[in-house]
Protein backbone atom coordinates (compact mmCIF):
# COMPACT_ATOMS: atom_id res chain seq x y z
CA UNK A 1 0.00 0.00 0.00
CA UNK A 2 2.29 2.80 0.89
CA UNK A 3 4.13 1.85 -2.47
CA UNK A 4 1.38 3.06 -4.27
CA UNK A 5 0.75 5.88 -2.40
CA UNK A 6 4.67 6.50 -3.31
CA UNK A 7 3.82 5.92 -6.76
CA UNK A 8 0.56 8.18 -6.53
CA UNK A 9 2.56 11.02 -5.13
CA UNK A 10 5.45 10.78 -7.08
CA UNK A 11 2.65 11.35 -10.33
CA UNK A 12 1.47 14.53 -8.45
CA UNK A 13 4.41 16.06 -7.13
CA UNK A 14 5.32 16.16 -10.90
CA UNK A 15 1.80 17.46 -11.29
CA UNK A 16 2.25 18.81 -14.79
CA UNK A 17 -0.39 17.84 -17.15
CA UNK A 18 -4.01 19.18 -17.59
CA UNK A 19 -2.13 21.06 -20.63
CA UNK A 20 -1.11 20.01 -24.14
CA UNK A 21 2.07 18.98 -24.92
CA UNK A 22 3.00 21.54 -27.07
CA UNK A 23 1.82 24.41 -24.57
CA UNK A 24 3.56 22.30 -21.93
CA UNK A 25 7.10 22.41 -23.92
CA UNK A 26 5.88 26.21 -24.97
CA UNK A 27 5.67 27.27 -21.10
CA UNK A 28 7.69 25.20 -18.79
CA UNK A 29 6.34 27.21 -15.64
CA UNK A 30 3.11 25.62 -16.10
CA UNK A 31 4.47 22.44 -14.29
CA UNK A 32 4.71 23.03 -10.83
CA UNK A 33 6.18 20.48 -7.79
CA UNK A 34 5.30 20.19 -4.99
CA UNK A 35 8.15 19.54 -2.06
CA UNK A 36 5.70 18.80 0.76
CA UNK A 37 4.00 15.71 -1.56
CA UNK A 38 7.17 14.51 -2.32
CA UNK A 39 8.45 13.97 1.29
CA UNK A 40 4.77 13.05 2.11
CA UNK A 41 5.14 10.34 -0.46
CA UNK A 42 8.66 9.23 0.74
CA UNK A 43 7.43 9.06 4.41
CA UNK A 44 4.40 6.87 3.10
CA UNK A 45 6.74 4.48 0.93
CA UNK A 46 9.03 3.30 4.02
CA UNK A 47 7.22 2.63 6.91
CA UNK A 48 7.87 -0.55 6.02
CA UNK A 49 11.10 0.03 8.29
CA UNK A 50 9.44 1.21 11.26
CA UNK A 51 10.40 -1.55 13.78
CA UNK A 52 9.00 -0.12 16.67
CA UNK A 53 5.35 0.79 15.77
CA UNK A 54 2.15 -0.52 16.12
CA UNK A 55 0.13 -1.76 13.16
CA UNK A 56 -3.04 0.23 14.54
CA UNK A 57 -0.08 3.52 14.93
CA UNK A 58 1.18 2.67 11.84
CA UNK A 59 -2.65 3.27 10.25
CA UNK A 60 -3.16 6.14 12.33
CA UNK A 61 0.18 7.60 11.08
CA UNK A 62 -0.85 6.72 6.84
CA UNK A 63 -4.11 8.49 7.67
CA UNK A 64 -2.89 11.09 9.17
CA UNK A 65 -0.61 11.75 5.70
CA UNK A 66 -3.95 10.61 3.78
CA UNK A 67 -5.43 14.07 5.59
CA UNK A 68 -2.31 16.12 4.65
CA UNK A 69 -2.73 14.33 0.96
CA UNK A 70 -5.93 15.54 1.00
CA UNK A 71 -5.30 19.15 2.07
CA UNK A 72 -2.24 18.86 -0.81
CA UNK A 73 -5.05 17.85 -3.34
CA UNK A 74 -7.34 20.51 -2.58
CA UNK A 75 -4.33 23.26 -2.92
CA UNK A 76 -3.65 21.18 -6.08
CA UNK A 77 -6.73 21.70 -7.29
CA UNK A 78 -6.82 25.90 -6.51
CA UNK A 79 -3.75 26.45 -8.49
CA UNK A 80 -4.90 24.55 -11.17
CA UNK A 81 -8.19 26.24 -11.16
CA UNK A 82 -6.19 29.66 -11.41
CA UNK A 83 -4.02 28.75 -13.96
CA UNK A 84 -7.05 27.40 -16.09
CA UNK A 85 -8.27 31.35 -15.70
CA UNK A 86 -4.73 32.83 -16.31
CA UNK A 87 -1.93 31.07 -18.08
CA UNK A 88 -3.98 28.41 -19.50
CA UNK A 89 -6.77 30.14 -20.69
CA UNK A 90 -5.59 31.24 -24.02
CA UNK A 91 -3.54 28.41 -24.56
CA UNK A 92 -5.69 25.44 -25.31
CA UNK A 93 -8.96 24.71 -27.08
CA UNK A 94 -12.56 24.17 -25.70
CA UNK A 95 -12.58 20.43 -25.49
CA UNK A 96 -9.45 20.20 -24.21
CA UNK A 97 -10.45 23.10 -21.52
CA UNK A 98 -13.60 20.42 -20.69
CA UNK A 99 -11.30 17.93 -19.89
CA UNK A 100 -9.34 19.81 -17.80
CA UNK A 101 -12.04 20.81 -15.91
CA UNK A 102 -13.35 17.53 -15.56
CA UNK A 103 -10.35 15.69 -14.24
CA UNK A 104 -9.69 18.87 -11.32
CA UNK A 105 -13.10 17.88 -10.53
CA UNK A 106 -12.08 14.29 -10.38
CA UNK A 107 -9.36 15.60 -8.20
CA UNK A 108 -11.37 17.38 -5.86
CA UNK A 109 -13.72 14.41 -5.57
CA UNK A 110 -11.00 12.26 -4.72
CA UNK A 111 -9.19 14.81 -2.35
CA UNK A 112 -12.94 14.55 -0.25
CA UNK A 113 -12.66 10.92 -0.57
CA UNK A 114 -9.46 10.41 1.16
CA UNK A 115 -10.57 13.33 3.61
CA UNK A 116 -13.58 10.96 4.49
CA UNK A 117 -11.78 7.68 4.38
CA UNK A 118 -9.13 9.09 6.98
CA UNK A 119 -11.62 10.78 9.34
CA UNK A 120 -13.23 7.25 9.35
CA UNK A 121 -10.37 5.35 10.15
CA UNK A 122 -11.09 3.41 6.85
CA UNK A 123 -7.29 2.26 6.94
CA UNK A 124 -8.58 -0.52 4.23
CA UNK A 125 -10.32 2.13 1.91
CA UNK A 126 -7.38 4.30 1.80
CA UNK A 127 -5.03 1.87 -0.99
CA UNK A 128 -8.22 1.27 -3.61
CA UNK A 129 -8.68 4.76 -3.23
CA UNK A 130 -5.36 6.32 -3.81
CA UNK A 131 -5.57 3.31 -7.02
CA UNK A 132 -8.67 5.22 -8.28
CA UNK A 133 -6.95 8.83 -7.68
CA UNK A 134 -3.47 7.53 -9.85
CA UNK A 135 -5.80 6.36 -12.63
CA UNK A 136 -7.58 9.64 -12.87
CA UNK A 137 -3.91 11.47 -12.95
CA UNK A 138 -2.34 8.86 -15.47
CA UNK A 139 -5.63 9.76 -17.91
CA UNK A 140 -5.74 13.47 -17.55
CA UNK A 141 -1.35 12.43 -18.50
CA UNK A 142 -2.34 10.77 -21.16
CA UNK A 143 -5.03 12.79 -22.53
CA UNK A 144 -2.76 16.13 -22.58
CA UNK A 145 0.64 13.89 -23.26
CA UNK A 146 2.43 14.37 -20.22
CA UNK A 147 5.04 11.91 -20.02
CA UNK A 148 7.56 13.75 -17.67
CA UNK A 149 5.67 12.57 -14.86
CA UNK A 150 8.84 12.30 -12.43
CA UNK B 1 -71.36 1.02 -20.15
CA UNK B 2 -70.00 0.80 -16.53
CA UNK B 3 -67.67 -2.50 -17.47
CA UNK B 4 -64.92 -0.12 -19.64
CA UNK B 5 -64.26 2.42 -17.07
CA UNK B 6 -64.16 -0.30 -14.27
CA UNK B 7 -61.64 -2.20 -16.21
CA UNK B 8 -59.47 0.87 -16.75
CA UNK B 9 -59.53 1.97 -13.51
CA UNK B 10 -58.72 -2.08 -12.25
CA UNK B 11 -55.75 -1.89 -14.35
CA UNK B 12 -54.90 1.06 -13.44
CA UNK B 13 -54.78 -0.15 -9.43
CA UNK B 14 -52.50 -3.27 -10.51
CA UNK B 15 -50.33 -1.34 -12.84
CA UNK B 16 -49.57 0.94 -9.70
CA UNK B 17 -49.28 -1.72 -7.12
CA UNK B 18 -46.38 -3.80 -10.03
CA UNK B 19 -44.77 0.06 -10.02
CA UNK B 20 -44.27 -0.18 -6.51
CA UNK B 21 -43.33 -3.70 -6.71
CA UNK B 22 -40.97 -2.91 -9.51
CA UNK B 23 -39.59 -0.20 -7.56
CA UNK B 24 -39.33 -1.93 -4.50
CA UNK B 25 -36.89 -4.99 -6.57
CA UNK B 26 -35.34 -2.49 -7.75
CA UNK B 27 -34.07 -1.26 -4.44
CA UNK B 28 -33.57 -4.44 -3.17
CA UNK B 29 -31.44 -5.57 -6.36
CA UNK B 30 -29.25 -2.15 -6.12
CA UNK B 31 -28.72 -2.50 -2.07
CA UNK B 32 -28.17 -6.65 -2.63
CA UNK B 33 -25.32 -5.22 -5.36
CA UNK B 34 -23.96 -2.76 -2.91
CA UNK B 35 -23.27 -5.40 -0.37
CA UNK B 36 -21.40 -8.21 -2.84
CA UNK B 37 -19.52 -5.33 -4.03
CA UNK B 38 -18.42 -3.87 -1.00
CA UNK B 39 -18.01 -7.64 -0.14
CA UNK B 40 -15.42 -8.01 -2.83
CA UNK B 41 -13.84 -4.63 -2.50
CA UNK B 42 -13.24 -6.04 1.17
CA UNK B 43 -12.20 -9.72 0.04
CA UNK B 44 -9.47 -7.97 -2.86
CA UNK B 45 -7.95 -6.17 0.28
CA UNK B 46 -7.77 -8.78 2.09
CA UNK B 47 -10.18 -7.81 4.30
CA UNK B 48 -13.15 -9.51 5.79
CA UNK B 49 -16.88 -9.07 7.40
CA UNK B 50 -17.01 -10.61 10.82
CA UNK B 51 -20.19 -12.78 11.61
CA UNK B 52 -22.13 -9.48 12.96
CA UNK B 53 -21.41 -7.65 9.40
CA UNK B 54 -20.22 -4.70 11.56
CA UNK B 55 -16.76 -5.30 12.29
CA UNK B 56 -13.80 -5.25 8.94
CA UNK B 57 -11.44 -7.74 10.08
CA UNK B 58 -8.06 -7.57 8.51
CA UNK B 59 -4.64 -9.67 8.83
CA UNK B 60 -1.66 -8.77 8.24
CA UNK B 61 2.35 -9.30 9.26
CA UNK B 62 5.88 -9.40 7.54
CA UNK B 63 8.32 -12.19 6.63
CA UNK B 64 11.86 -10.67 8.11
CA UNK B 65 15.16 -12.89 7.45
CA UNK B 66 18.15 -11.05 8.84
CA UNK B 67 22.05 -12.14 9.13
CA UNK B 68 24.25 -10.85 11.76
CA UNK B 69 28.16 -10.90 11.57
CA UNK B 70 29.87 -9.55 15.19
CA UNK B 71 33.12 -9.35 16.64
CA UNK B 72 33.24 -10.28 19.19
CA UNK B 73 29.98 -12.38 18.81
CA UNK B 74 27.27 -10.70 21.96
CA UNK B 75 24.26 -8.71 22.61
CA UNK B 76 23.79 -4.96 20.66
CA UNK B 77 21.82 -3.90 23.86
CA UNK B 78 23.58 -0.92 26.00
CA UNK B 79 23.21 -3.38 29.51
CA UNK B 80 25.34 -6.15 27.62
CA UNK B 81 27.73 -5.44 25.05
CA UNK B 82 30.63 -7.49 25.83
CA UNK B 83 34.04 -6.49 27.98
CA UNK B 84 37.08 -6.27 26.58
CA UNK B 85 37.85 -9.98 28.32
CA UNK B 86 34.09 -11.89 26.82
CA UNK B 87 33.32 -12.64 23.60
CA UNK B 88 34.05 -15.27 21.05
CA UNK B 89 35.08 -14.60 17.41
CA UNK B 90 32.01 -13.29 15.04
CA UNK B 91 29.45 -16.44 14.24
CA UNK B 92 27.15 -15.60 11.46
CA UNK B 93 23.15 -15.53 12.67
CA UNK B 94 20.66 -16.28 10.78
CA UNK B 95 17.17 -15.49 12.01
CA UNK B 96 13.51 -15.38 11.08
CA UNK B 97 12.30 -14.31 14.31
CA UNK B 98 11.75 -11.19 13.95
CA UNK B 99 8.62 -12.09 11.46
CA UNK B 100 5.37 -10.64 12.77
CA UNK B 101 1.56 -11.46 12.72
CA UNK B 102 -0.89 -9.39 13.24
CA UNK B 103 -5.22 -9.09 13.40
CA UNK B 104 -7.11 -5.87 13.44
CA UNK B 105 -10.56 -5.16 13.53
CA UNK B 106 -12.60 -1.83 13.48
CA UNK B 107 -15.72 -1.97 14.87
CA UNK B 108 -18.73 1.11 14.70
CA UNK B 109 -20.12 1.96 18.38
CA UNK B 110 -21.70 5.22 19.00
CA UNK B 111 -17.99 6.52 20.59
CA UNK B 112 -16.91 5.97 17.08
CA UNK B 113 -14.46 3.15 15.76
CA UNK B 114 -13.50 0.64 18.47
CA UNK B 115 -10.02 0.10 16.80
CA UNK B 116 -8.35 -4.01 18.49
CA UNK B 117 -5.34 -5.49 17.38
CA UNK B 118 -3.30 -8.53 18.53
CA UNK B 119 0.25 -8.49 17.13
CA UNK B 120 3.05 -11.06 17.41
CA UNK B 121 6.33 -11.69 16.66
CA UNK B 122 8.57 -15.22 17.38
CA UNK B 123 10.91 -13.73 20.17
CA UNK B 124 9.46 -16.48 22.65
CA UNK B 125 11.39 -19.19 24.02
CA UNK B 126 14.24 -20.04 21.03
CA UNK B 127 14.39 -22.94 19.11
CA UNK B 128 17.01 -24.88 18.16
CA UNK B 129 19.24 -24.04 15.66
CA UNK B 130 20.57 -27.46 15.03
CA UNK B 131 17.26 -28.84 13.92
CA UNK B 132 14.41 -27.07 13.37
CA UNK B 133 14.73 -23.59 14.79
CA UNK B 134 11.48 -23.34 16.16
CA UNK B 135 11.08 -20.52 17.99
CA UNK B 136 7.85 -19.39 20.03
CA UNK B 137 5.41 -15.95 19.58
CA UNK B 138 5.53 -13.27 21.98
CA UNK B 139 3.02 -11.28 22.33
CA UNK B 140 3.86 -7.36 21.06
CA UNK B 141 0.37 -5.28 21.03
CA UNK B 142 -2.91 -6.43 22.40
CA UNK B 143 -5.31 -3.51 22.53
CA UNK B 144 -8.64 -1.87 21.83
CA UNK B 145 -9.16 1.86 21.11
CA UNK B 146 -12.19 3.85 21.18
CA UNK B 147 -13.48 7.20 22.10
CA UNK B 148 -9.87 8.50 22.78
CA UNK B 149 -9.12 5.45 25.12
CA UNK B 150 -6.49 2.89 24.41
CA UNK B 151 -6.98 -0.32 26.76
CA UNK B 152 -4.22 -3.31 26.66
CA UNK B 153 -0.62 -3.70 26.11
CA UNK B 154 1.22 -1.28 23.59
CA UNK B 155 3.87 0.87 23.08
CA UNK B 156 3.74 3.13 25.79
CA UNK B 157 3.13 6.89 25.73
CA UNK B 158 6.40 7.91 26.93
CA UNK B 159 8.11 6.49 23.84
CA UNK B 160 9.97 8.54 21.35
CA UNK B 161 7.73 9.45 18.59
CA UNK B 162 10.29 9.83 16.30
CA UNK B 163 12.98 7.15 15.93
CA UNK B 164 15.97 6.30 14.19
CA UNK B 165 15.33 4.49 10.47
CA UNK B 166 17.72 1.88 12.00
CA UNK B 167 17.30 -2.16 12.02
CA UNK B 168 19.70 -2.09 14.75
CA UNK B 169 18.44 -0.81 18.21
CA UNK B 170 19.63 2.60 19.05
CA UNK B 171 21.35 1.98 21.69
CA UNK B 172 19.82 5.61 24.30
CA UNK B 173 16.53 3.72 23.16
CA UNK B 174 13.74 4.95 25.13
CA UNK B 175 11.10 2.09 24.43
CA UNK B 176 8.90 0.02 26.57
CA UNK B 177 5.77 -1.94 25.70
CA UNK B 178 3.40 -2.31 28.71
CA UNK B 179 -0.58 -2.91 29.93
CA UNK B 180 -1.62 0.69 30.10
CA UNK B 181 -5.24 3.08 29.76
CA UNK B 182 -3.88 6.16 27.83
CA UNK B 183 -6.58 8.74 27.04
CA UNK B 184 -6.14 10.83 24.25
CA UNK B 185 -7.02 14.01 22.28
CA UNK B 186 -6.24 15.03 19.20
CA UNK B 187 -6.47 18.63 17.79
CA UNK B 188 -5.50 19.25 14.62
CA UNK B 189 -1.81 18.59 14.08
CA UNK B 190 -1.70 18.61 17.91
CA UNK B 191 -2.22 15.10 20.42
CA UNK B 192 -2.46 14.78 23.96
CA UNK B 193 -1.79 11.86 26.23
CA UNK B 194 -2.52 10.86 29.66
CA UNK B 195 -1.16 7.61 30.38
CA UNK B 196 -1.64 4.88 33.53
CA UNK B 197 0.86 2.34 33.01
CA UNK B 198 2.45 -0.79 34.50
CA UNK B 199 4.50 0.20 37.13
CA UNK B 200 8.18 -1.96 37.59
CA UNK B 201 10.56 -0.90 39.89
CA UNK B 202 14.66 -2.09 39.29
CA UNK B 203 16.87 -1.21 41.85
CA UNK B 204 20.86 -1.82 41.97
CA UNK B 205 22.17 -3.41 44.97
CA UNK B 206 25.38 -3.05 46.73
CA UNK B 207 26.63 -6.34 44.75
CA UNK B 208 25.87 -4.78 41.28
CA UNK B 209 23.12 -6.46 40.72
CA UNK B 210 19.57 -5.10 39.39
CA UNK B 211 16.43 -6.30 41.73
CA UNK B 212 13.11 -5.79 41.01
CA UNK B 213 11.43 -5.99 44.26
CA UNK B 214 7.69 -6.17 42.50
CA UNK B 215 6.04 -4.00 45.33
CA UNK B 216 4.30 -1.33 43.40
CA UNK B 217 1.60 0.18 44.40
CA UNK B 218 0.94 2.76 41.68
CA UNK B 219 0.51 3.08 37.97
CA UNK B 220 3.26 5.04 36.25
CA UNK B 221 1.86 8.25 34.62
CA UNK B 222 2.58 9.40 31.78
CA UNK B 223 1.90 12.75 29.98
CA UNK B 224 2.90 13.88 26.59
CA UNK B 225 2.23 16.21 23.55
CA UNK B 226 2.57 15.20 20.21
CA UNK B 227 3.04 17.56 17.21
CA UNK B 228 3.06 17.04 13.48
CA UNK B 229 3.58 20.09 11.99
CA UNK B 230 4.60 20.92 8.42
CA UNK B 231 8.26 21.20 9.08
CA UNK B 232 8.21 17.54 10.77
CA UNK B 233 7.40 15.89 13.90
CA UNK B 234 8.05 16.67 17.78
CA UNK B 235 7.26 15.30 20.82
CA UNK B 236 7.81 15.81 24.46
CA UNK B 237 6.74 13.38 26.93
CA UNK B 238 6.64 13.43 30.77
CA UNK B 239 6.91 10.53 33.22
CA UNK B 240 6.07 9.94 37.07
CA UNK B 241 6.60 7.23 38.91
CA UNK B 242 7.01 5.71 42.84
CA UNK B 243 9.55 3.39 42.77
CA UNK B 244 9.03 1.34 46.22
CA UNK B 245 10.58 -1.88 47.94
CA UNK B 246 8.58 -3.77 50.87
CA UNK B 247 11.38 -6.05 52.81
CA UNK B 248 12.69 -6.79 49.17
CA UNK B 249 15.31 -9.24 49.15
CA UNK B 250 18.87 -8.50 47.41
CA UNK B 251 20.70 -10.38 45.09
CA UNK B 252 22.77 -12.31 47.68
CA UNK B 253 19.48 -13.26 49.40
CA UNK B 254 19.46 -10.71 52.11
CA UNK B 255 15.73 -10.11 53.11
CA UNK B 256 15.20 -6.52 53.93
CA UNK B 257 13.25 -6.00 57.14
CA UNK B 258 12.32 -2.31 56.36
CA UNK B 259 10.21 -0.96 53.26
CA UNK B 260 10.53 2.66 51.40
CA UNK B 261 9.87 4.43 48.28
CA UNK B 262 10.91 7.56 46.48
CA UNK B 263 9.51 9.32 43.68
CA UNK B 264 10.99 9.95 39.88
CA UNK B 265 10.38 11.82 37.07
CA UNK B 266 11.70 11.65 33.59
CA UNK B 267 11.96 14.05 30.23
CA UNK B 268 11.81 12.92 26.84
CA UNK B 269 12.00 15.36 24.03
CA UNK B 270 12.12 13.74 20.25
CA UNK B 271 11.72 15.48 16.94
CA UNK B 272 11.87 14.95 13.08
CA UNK B 273 12.96 17.68 10.91
CA UNK B 274 12.73 17.65 7.37
CA UNK B 275 16.04 18.85 5.77
CA UNK B 276 17.20 19.60 2.28
CA UNK B 277 15.13 17.52 -0.28
CA UNK B 278 13.59 14.37 1.10
CA UNK B 279 16.30 14.02 4.00
CA UNK B 280 15.27 14.64 7.48
CA UNK B 281 17.61 14.87 10.47
CA UNK B 282 16.55 13.47 14.13
CA UNK B 283 17.24 13.83 17.79
CA UNK B 284 15.94 12.64 21.00
CA UNK B 285 17.10 13.76 24.55
CA UNK B 286 16.43 12.01 27.88
CA UNK B 287 17.13 12.90 30.95
CA UNK B 288 15.46 11.87 34.48
CA UNK B 289 15.99 11.07 38.11
CA UNK B 290 14.65 7.48 38.64
CA UNK B 291 13.94 6.86 34.67
CA UNK B 292 15.51 3.40 35.32
CA UNK B 293 14.17 0.98 32.61
CA UNK B 294 12.73 3.93 30.42
CA UNK B 295 16.04 4.06 28.36
CA UNK B 296 18.39 1.81 27.06
CA UNK B 297 16.48 -1.82 27.48
CA UNK B 298 17.08 -1.66 31.12
CA UNK B 299 20.82 -1.28 30.95
CA UNK B 300 20.34 1.58 34.34
CA UNK B 301 18.47 0.73 37.48
CA UNK B 302 16.51 3.91 38.71
CA UNK B 303 17.90 3.97 41.89
CA UNK B 304 20.25 2.43 44.48
CA UNK B 305 18.88 0.51 47.74
CA UNK B 306 21.07 -0.38 50.76
CA UNK B 307 21.30 -2.60 53.14
CA UNK B 308 19.04 -1.10 55.39
CA UNK B 309 16.13 -0.89 52.80
CA UNK B 310 16.56 3.21 51.80
CA UNK B 311 16.20 4.09 47.95
CA UNK B 312 18.29 6.66 46.81
CA UNK B 313 17.37 7.25 43.11
CA UNK B 314 19.95 7.92 40.06
CA UNK B 315 20.25 10.31 37.58
CA UNK B 316 20.13 8.54 34.08
CA UNK B 317 20.72 10.69 30.33
CA UNK B 318 20.79 9.94 26.73
CA UNK B 319 20.51 11.17 23.69
CA UNK B 320 20.67 10.31 19.96
CA UNK B 321 20.93 11.94 16.33
CA UNK B 322 20.95 10.98 13.09
CA UNK B 323 20.87 12.13 9.45
CA UNK B 324 18.95 9.99 6.77
CA UNK B 325 19.99 11.03 3.19
CA UNK B 326 17.76 9.75 0.17
CA UNK B 327 20.38 8.33 -2.82
CA UNK B 328 17.52 8.01 -4.94
CA UNK B 329 13.51 7.32 -4.26
CA UNK B 330 14.27 3.45 -3.50
CA UNK B 331 18.12 4.04 -1.67
CA UNK B 332 18.57 5.46 1.47
CA UNK B 333 21.17 5.44 4.05
CA UNK B 334 20.82 6.75 7.74
CA UNK B 335 24.27 7.70 9.67
CA UNK B 336 23.19 7.73 13.36
CA UNK B 337 25.25 8.48 16.73
CA UNK B 338 23.76 7.62 20.60
CA UNK B 339 24.83 7.79 24.03
CA UNK B 340 23.33 7.09 27.17
CA UNK B 341 24.65 7.09 30.53
CA UNK B 342 24.22 6.98 34.28
CA UNK B 343 25.34 7.85 37.86
CA UNK B 344 25.76 5.05 39.91
CA UNK B 345 25.58 5.06 43.62
CA UNK B 346 28.97 4.95 45.39
CA UNK B 347 27.75 2.61 47.67
CA UNK B 348 27.80 -0.01 45.10
CA UNK B 349 30.88 -2.33 47.07
CA UNK B 350 30.76 -5.43 45.28
CA UNK B 351 31.43 -6.33 41.43
CA UNK B 352 31.15 -3.00 39.86
CA UNK B 353 31.91 -4.35 36.82
CA UNK B 354 28.39 -5.60 36.38
CA UNK B 355 27.16 -1.61 37.23
CA UNK B 356 26.64 -0.45 33.63
CA UNK B 357 27.75 3.51 33.52
CA UNK B 358 27.79 4.60 29.70
CA UNK B 359 27.11 2.96 26.49
CA UNK B 360 27.49 4.72 22.48
CA UNK B 361 26.62 3.31 19.12
CA UNK B 362 27.60 4.43 15.65
CA UNK B 363 25.29 3.10 12.94
CA UNK B 364 25.40 3.32 9.22
CA UNK B 365 23.01 1.88 6.47
CA UNK B 366 22.03 1.31 3.28
CA UNK B 367 18.67 0.95 2.67
CA UNK B 368 16.68 -0.64 -0.66
CA UNK B 369 12.66 -0.88 -1.93
CA UNK B 370 13.29 -2.89 -5.09
CA UNK B 371 9.39 -3.22 -5.27
CA UNK B 372 5.83 -2.40 -2.86
CA UNK B 373 6.65 -3.88 0.62
CA UNK B 374 9.83 -4.81 0.71
CA UNK B 375 13.17 -3.24 2.14
CA UNK B 376 16.62 -4.77 1.73
CA UNK B 377 19.36 -3.29 4.13
CA UNK B 378 22.55 -3.51 5.03
CA UNK B 379 23.91 -1.85 8.32
CA UNK B 380 26.91 -1.35 10.24
CA UNK B 381 26.88 -1.25 13.97
CA UNK B 382 29.67 0.02 16.72
CA UNK B 383 28.82 -0.22 20.25
CA UNK B 384 31.02 0.57 23.13
CA UNK B 385 30.14 0.16 27.01
CA UNK B 386 31.58 1.26 30.43
CA UNK B 387 30.78 -0.18 33.47
CA UNK B 388 31.46 1.04 37.12
CA UNK B 389 35.17 -0.18 37.68
CA UNK B 390 35.81 1.66 34.14
CA UNK B 391 36.30 -1.80 32.16
CA UNK B 392 34.97 -1.14 28.66
CA UNK B 393 34.40 -3.13 25.75
CA UNK B 394 32.80 -2.96 22.40
CA UNK B 395 31.51 -4.42 19.42
CA UNK B 396 31.45 -4.30 15.98
CA UNK B 397 28.19 -6.13 13.78
CA UNK B 398 27.10 -6.11 10.36
CA UNK B 399 23.93 -6.81 9.50
CA UNK B 400 21.89 -7.62 6.41
CA UNK B 401 17.98 -8.00 6.83
CA UNK B 402 15.54 -8.78 3.91
CA UNK B 403 11.56 -8.05 4.89
CA UNK B 404 8.22 -7.99 3.09
CA UNK B 405 4.85 -7.17 4.24
CA UNK B 406 1.72 -8.93 3.44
Amino acid sequence: MPFKIFLLLVFLAGFSGCSSSSVLSAKKGHKFQSKELKKLMTTLNISIADNYKSELEKDDARLRKALRLSDDLKSAVLKLNVMEKGSLRDKMSREDLLVYRRNTGTLYKSANEIEEIAKNYEAEKLDPAIERLKQSCLSCHAHFGVSNVF
Amino acid sequence: MFFRPLVGVTLLVCLGWANEELRALEERVAELTKRVDAQQTREQNGNFESADRRSVISVGGRIDLQAALGWPEGSLFAGKIPLSSEGENAQLQMSARDSRFWIKSRTPTPYGPARALIELDFWGSSGDERNTNSHNPRLRHAYVTVGGFTIGQTNSAFNSLVTLDTIEFVINDVFVRQPLVRYTIEKGSVAYDLSFEQPETTLIDKNASIITPQDDQLPDLVAALRYYPAWGEASFALLFRRLSQDRAQLSDGTQLRTKDAAFGYGANLSAKILAYKQDDLRFDLQYGLGLGRYMAYNAFAAGFVDEDGAIELQKSYGAHLGYRHFWTQNLRSTLAYAYAATHNSAKIQNNPQSANKSASSLQANLFWTPFANTLTGLEYFHGTREVQSADSGKIDLARLVFRYEF
